[in-house]
Order: structure tokens, then C-alpha cells, then sequence
């Protein structure tokens, strides 16, 4: 604005300049709302969530009267569609600790193949075999589950069986979490690589100068400084694992009391939401029994990931990019 | 600059008239079209009522949901409803599970409930407080297969097995001269009508009502799930309709013959066996709709049941696997 009147242009423009940078002014200043508004958008969304969850879940502790004790204390999680207390025979724990093994099963797989990737990709592999196997790790994110899924009831599940006689006829907690590790592993890759792209390159240099080997940079130098982004890379993975649902439907085993090993057929939160719902009438007690069980599903996604970003942003700050 | 400005509001005021304009002349047009389409349509069947095969006035939308077990017939029976009525829209329904259907029943979300159980008391008094009156429609009977892997020893079964079976008191299958060690009990999952009539007139018939499945059974999302995991499962059993035994190869399971009890012959289910009652597991499927679809203000809806029942809806459901009622 200062400017414009420095200038001193003829009268009549100026008005006219000052009226139309007036409008710009003011249209900036809409789209700037309209854009914060979009951002803010995902914050009420995410509370929102949150509310919806646990305002249909207490339902059933306080209309409904079913026990809290009950809740998460009963071995078995059976949903069937009942408006009796009594009759109701659900509880949170044997969906829980299912989640538990099979995210545990898929870290197991996937930490390794994911790192090891990683550091080849982006350490040791020539540029252009970084960005082919990079670029394929990226395609096979985008593969939709239930393509994982079908491959592993087809590959997976028979040789389970046969080889071990692990779950009900090979569908088993350890067959989902194998399966999903394949859903995790692009993920850990893409962001454990970007990781170590970021160490600084003097930490290599010197490493090598001090007469480390490939393998001894990696594992005493690169892996340790870009450990945070590491992490972050495990954390979002697990979300993912936690999240998956037709993989699990599928190849869990669908038993829904309590699991004591991996191996055993198991139906985790997920499926048990998947499986439930159509049982769920508006008086029911499956109803808001699943909605608490998507709240604590929500919130454990929630708490992970804000964890991993919370190590990434340090990650960020550490190395100042 | 001005003028442009004022160019590209004057065509933005101008634009959406013409496109109202072109809309308007378009649907007039369209109109017009249709208009004769449906006119040269109903001359025909109008000047030879008498062998008329189309009833184009029957208009309405019917919706339906639940049981993968009659989801075979529903689908058939769309398809040559939709040949004699093809101005009554229907909705198909997935076949996610009888439970689901009624579920979906309750919320208003659907005009038939597709089922292989009765209708729950619990479940008909939630539709009674959701301003419903269930109406049950028996369109046809059917029987539960009780299928195992086809290198299973087992030769028969009685009923009270079948239900220890899956009530996890006969734990082996050398209990009942099967092979293949431990037994794996494969269930569909809890939207399912089969699972709950297996629960109520097997199990809680043979063995107490305070009994009921096993904790350790493996619960699939749907017939052909459990039917693939039998076939791949030399410990396996799983129950599946009749409808369903078609979604899987022949020769992958084996359908394991029931008797009454010990001194009655083992039976094989099959339309005959299910007519005359000897196959110990059978069971009719409904529609339930809101009152008596006889009387329903939607003729479409009216028209799909009476169809259902209609001697070409019951022989549809037999060439399936079903048995007609009638």
C-alpha cells in the first residue's frame, strides 16, 4: 500500500488502483481463512472422531448397564445381537491381545526386511537401483489388501499348514501378522531410507576414514544417528498393522476368545468391528460395544503415530533439515 | 484489463442461462423421447392382455439384506422378477448374514429381511419398539450340510454328535470313527443365521439350553470362507445350506450323512430327504417384511414375495439346491 502512494501516479488510477489492491487485499484474506479453516478441518475431524467413538461407547456402561468389569476382563468377544445384559457376552481383551500378537508377529517380519532395504537402498545400491527398488516399494504399498489378502490364502495359509499345523488349518494370528508385514514394509522402507539419506555426510566420511567397512558404517554409524527416524518409520508401521482389516478378517482364523500364542486362529479389533457390525441395531449392546471398541482402536493408532512423529520431528531438529 | 474483466463476468452471467436453456430444450427432448418409447411399449401388451408377460405398471423400490444362505436365490429370483416387472427397482441385497438382514430389518434400512432362522423374541420386540410388526414369509426349506474334508474317515454322524461336535465336547474325530486328529471347528461368524440356528436347534436341542458353541471355534466371514478352510483342513468341519454347497468345487469337501439318533439310518441332505423330513437338520428360510406383504401399499414389494411364492419363484429355489414348500 505504502508503496503505491509513493509512486504518485495520476489521480484518477490511484483510486482506482487502491480500490482493486483493497479487493486483492480482501480476497487474500478470504482464501487465507478458507485454507486455515481446511487445516483446522482435520483437527475437528480427528476430535470429532474421538467424541462420536465415546459418546456411542459409554452408552453401554451407562444406559445400558452392561459392567465395565465385564467389558474388559471376559474371554471371549461374541457378537451377538442382544438388548440382555446378561446375555451379552463381550469382552475387549481376546480382540485386544489378537491386535497385540499380530502386530507383534508383523514387526517381527517386518523390522528386518524393512531396515535391511533400507540400508541397502540407501547406502550400498547404485542411484538407479535405489529409485527401481524405491519406486516398487512405493507400487506395492498402493497394492489394496485384499490382493495380500488373496495371496496369502493361496501361498501363505496351505504351506502353514502343512509345514507347521499352526492355527486352524494354517489361518493364524502369525499368518495375518506375515501377510501384513508385506503392507508395513514400504512404509518402513520409504521413510527408514530418507532416514539415513539425512545423516550428515561427514559422519560417513569420517567413518570410512577411521577404516570402517560398509557393514560397520551402517551398523555403528549411519543406523545409530538416523535411529530416531528409524523408530518413527517402526512406529508408523505398527499403526498400520494395528489399522489393517481385511487381511485379518481374512486370515486370522476368526476365533474370537482369548488367544495365548501367535499361532493360535484368533480374530483381532478390526475384524471383530468388520464381523459385528452387521449385528449391530440401534438398541442393541453390540452397538455400542464395537464403538468402544473402535475408541480404544483409535486411540492406540492415535498414540502411536503421535509418537512417531514426535520422534521424527526431533530426528528433523537434530540434523536441521 | 477492464474489459476483458467485464468480458469474462458477462460470459459467466450469460453461461449458466445458456446452460439452463440447453438442460431445459435437453430434457424436453428426453422427455418427448421416453414419452414415445413407453408409448409403443405398452400398445402391444395392452391390445393382447391376456398372454401379457410384462406388468410394466407395477412400479416401487424394495430393498433387502441378510442371509448368505438364501443370497443364491434373492439373486436369481432379481433376475426373473426383473423380466416380468421391469419398473420395480430393487435393491439386491449382499448377503452379509441373517442376522445383518434383520439388523438392517430393525433400522428401517431395508423393506425385506432375507433369513435361515426365525426372527429372535429380543430381535422382534427391538422391531416392535422401532414402530415395525415383523410378517414372516416360509419361502422355502433347507438343509445344513455338515461337510469335512475329503479325506475324513468319518462315515456318519448323529445329530447329538453334531451338536457335541460343535460344542466342543467330542474333541477328536477318533470319537466318532473320523480321522485327521483333533478336531478344527470351522463356524461362520455371528451376522449369520446358520450360526445361530446351529446354536439353537442343534446344540441348545440336543444338549440343554444352557449349552452352547465351543470358545474354540474359528468363525469365517461367509459360506464359501469356511467351505474353502474345510477343503484345506484334514481336522476340519463346517456347516454350510444347501445353496452354498455349489460356491465350492465338487469333490473339495465332503458332506458327512446325519441320523436321528443311533438306532435311526444315516441320511444324506437332499431335496427328497428335506421333503420327507428324515435329514434331521433342515430348516425353513424367510423373507420378513413390515406387515403382510399381501396387503402392503408398495405393490412392488407385494409383487416380489407373491413372485417368491409363485411356481416359478419355488422351482428357481429347487434348481439352486433349496425345497420348494409347496
Amino acid at each position: 500500500m505504502a508503496t503505491s502512494q509513493q509512486a504518485i501516479p495520476p489521480i484518477g488510477m490511484l483510486g482506482r488502483s487502491v480500490m482493486t489492491r483493497r479487493r486483492g487485499a480482501l480476497l487474500e484474506l478470504g482464501a487465507e481463512w478458507f485454507i486455515r479453516s481446511t487445516g483446522l478441518l482435520t483437527i475437528v475431524l480427528l476430535v470429532g472422531i474421538l467424541i462420536l467413538l465415546a459418546r456411542q461407547g459409554l452408552r453401554l456402561f451407562i444406559e445400558l448397564d452392561y459392567p465395565v468389569g465385564r467389558f474388559f476382563t471376559y474371554g471371549n468377544a461374541i457378537t451377538d445381537n442382544t438388548t440382555d445384559p446378561k446375555e451379552f457376552k463381550f469382552g475387549v481383551m481376546p480382540p485386544l491381545v489378537a491386535t497385540f500378537w499380530i502386530t507383534l508377529m508383523t514387526l517381527v517380519f517386518a523390522i528386518p526386511l524393512g531396515l535391511m532395504t533400507a540400508a541397502f537402498i540407501s547406502e550400498i545400491a547404485h542411484p538407479r537401483v535405489r529409485l527401481l527398488i524405491k519406486s516398487a516399494a512405493e507400487l506395492l504399498a498402493g497394492v489394496p489388501t485384499i490382493i495380500f489378502a488373496f495371496v496369502g490364502l493361496a501361498l501363505v495359509v496351505p504351506r502353514v499348514n502343512d509345514y507347521f499345523g499352526w492355527g486352524a488349518g494354517g489361518l493364524s494370528g502369525l499368518t495375518a501378522g506375515f501377510v501384513v508385514s508385506f503392507v508395513a514394509v514400504p512404509l518402513i522402507i520409504s521413510i527408514s531410507d530418507d532416514a539415513m539419506q539425512a545423516v550428515p555426510v561427514d559422519y560417513k566420511e569420517n567413518a570410512y576414514a577411521l577404516g570402517c567397512n560398509k557393514l560397520q558404517a551402517i551398523w555403528c554409524v549411519i543406523m545409530p544417528a538416523a535411529i530416531s527416524g528409524i523408530a518413527a518409520a517402526v512406529m508408523l508401521g505398527m499403526a498400520r498393522a494395528i489399522g489393517e482389516t481385511m487381511i485379518v478378517v481374512i486370515l486370522a482364523g476368526g476365533n474370537s476368545s482369548l488367544p495365548h500364542d501367535p499361532t493360535e486362529s484368533m480374530r483381532p479389533m478390526t475384524a471383530t468391528i468388520a464381523a459385528g457390525f452387521g449385528n449391530a441395531s440401534e438398541q442393541s449392546l453390540v452397538r455400542p460395544a464395537l464403538y468402544m471398541t473402535g475408541a480404544i482402536l483409535f486411540l492406540l493408532t492415535f498414540a502411536t503415530t503421535l509418537i512417531a512423529d514426535t520422534i521424527l520431528e526431533r530426528q528433523r531438529k537434530r540434523f536441521g533439515r | 484489463m477492464k474489459l476483458l474483466r467485464r468480458r469474462i463476468s458477462a460470459s459467466i452471467f450469460r453461461s449458466p442461462f445458456m446452460v439452463l436453456t440447453t438442460l431445459a430444450l435437453g430434457t424436453l427432448f428426453t422427455l418427448a423421447l421416453t414419452a414415445c418409447g413407453s408409448d409403443d411399449e405398452k400398445s402391444p401388451s395392452g391390445s393382447n392382455s391376456a398372454a401379457a408377460t410384462k406388468a410394466p405398471n407395477v412400479t416401487g423400490t424394495v430393498s433387502i439384506e441378510g442371509s448368505s444362505t438364501v443370497q443364491p436365490y434373492t439373486i436369481a429370483l432379481i433376475d426373473e422378477f426383473a423380466k416380468t416387472y421391469p419398473d420395480v427397482k430393487i435393491n439386491p441385497p449382499s448377503g452379509k448374514g441373517s442376522g445383518a438382514g434383520i439388523t438392517a430389518f430393525i433400522n428401517k434400512q431395508v423393506d425385506i429381511a432375507q433369513s435361515s432362522r426365525a426372527m429372535k423374541d429380543d430381535e422382534k420386540s427391538q422391531a416392535t419398539a422401532a414402530g415395525l410388526t415383523p410378517f414372516e414369509v416360509h419361502i422355502l426349506d433347507d438343509a445344513l450340510a455338515i461337510t469335512v474334508h475329503p479325506d475324513n474317515k468319518v462315515a456318519q454322524l448323529t445329530f447329538e454328535q453334531v451338536a457335541k461336535i460343535f460344542a466342543g465336547e467330542i474333541k477328536d474325530w477318533s470319537e466318532v470313527g473320523g480321522s485327521g486328529g483333533a478336531i478344527t471347528i470351522y463356524t461362520r461368524n455371528e451376522e449369520s443365521g446358520s450360526f445361530a440356528y446351529m446354536n439353537e436347534d442343534v446344540i441348545q436341542k440336543a444338549l440343554g439350553k444352557d449349552k452352547t458353541y465351543s470358545p474354540d471355534i474359528n468363525k469365517q466371514a461367509n459360506a464359501p470362507a469356511g467351505l474353502t478352510a474345510v477343503s484345506g483342513d484334514a481336522s476340519g468341519i463346517f456347516y454350510a445350506g444347501l445353496g452354498n454347497l455349489g460356491e465350492i468345487p465338487q469333490g473339495k469337501v465332503k458332506v458327512v450323512p446325519v441320523s436321528k439318533d443311533a438306532s435311526s439310518p444315516p441320511v444324506t441332505p437332499s431335496e427328497a430327504t428335506v421333503k420327507d423330513k428324515s435329514y434331521p437338520i433342515s430348516r425353513p428360510l424367510f423373507y420378513y417384511t413390515n406387515g403382510d406383504p399381501s396387503k402392503a401399499t408398495n405393490a412392488g414389494l407385494k409383487a416380489f414375495v407373491d413372485y417368491a411364492l409363485s411356481t416359478d419363484g419355488q422351482k428357481l429355489g429347487e434348481e439352486i439346491g433349496f425345497v420348494g414348500i409347496k
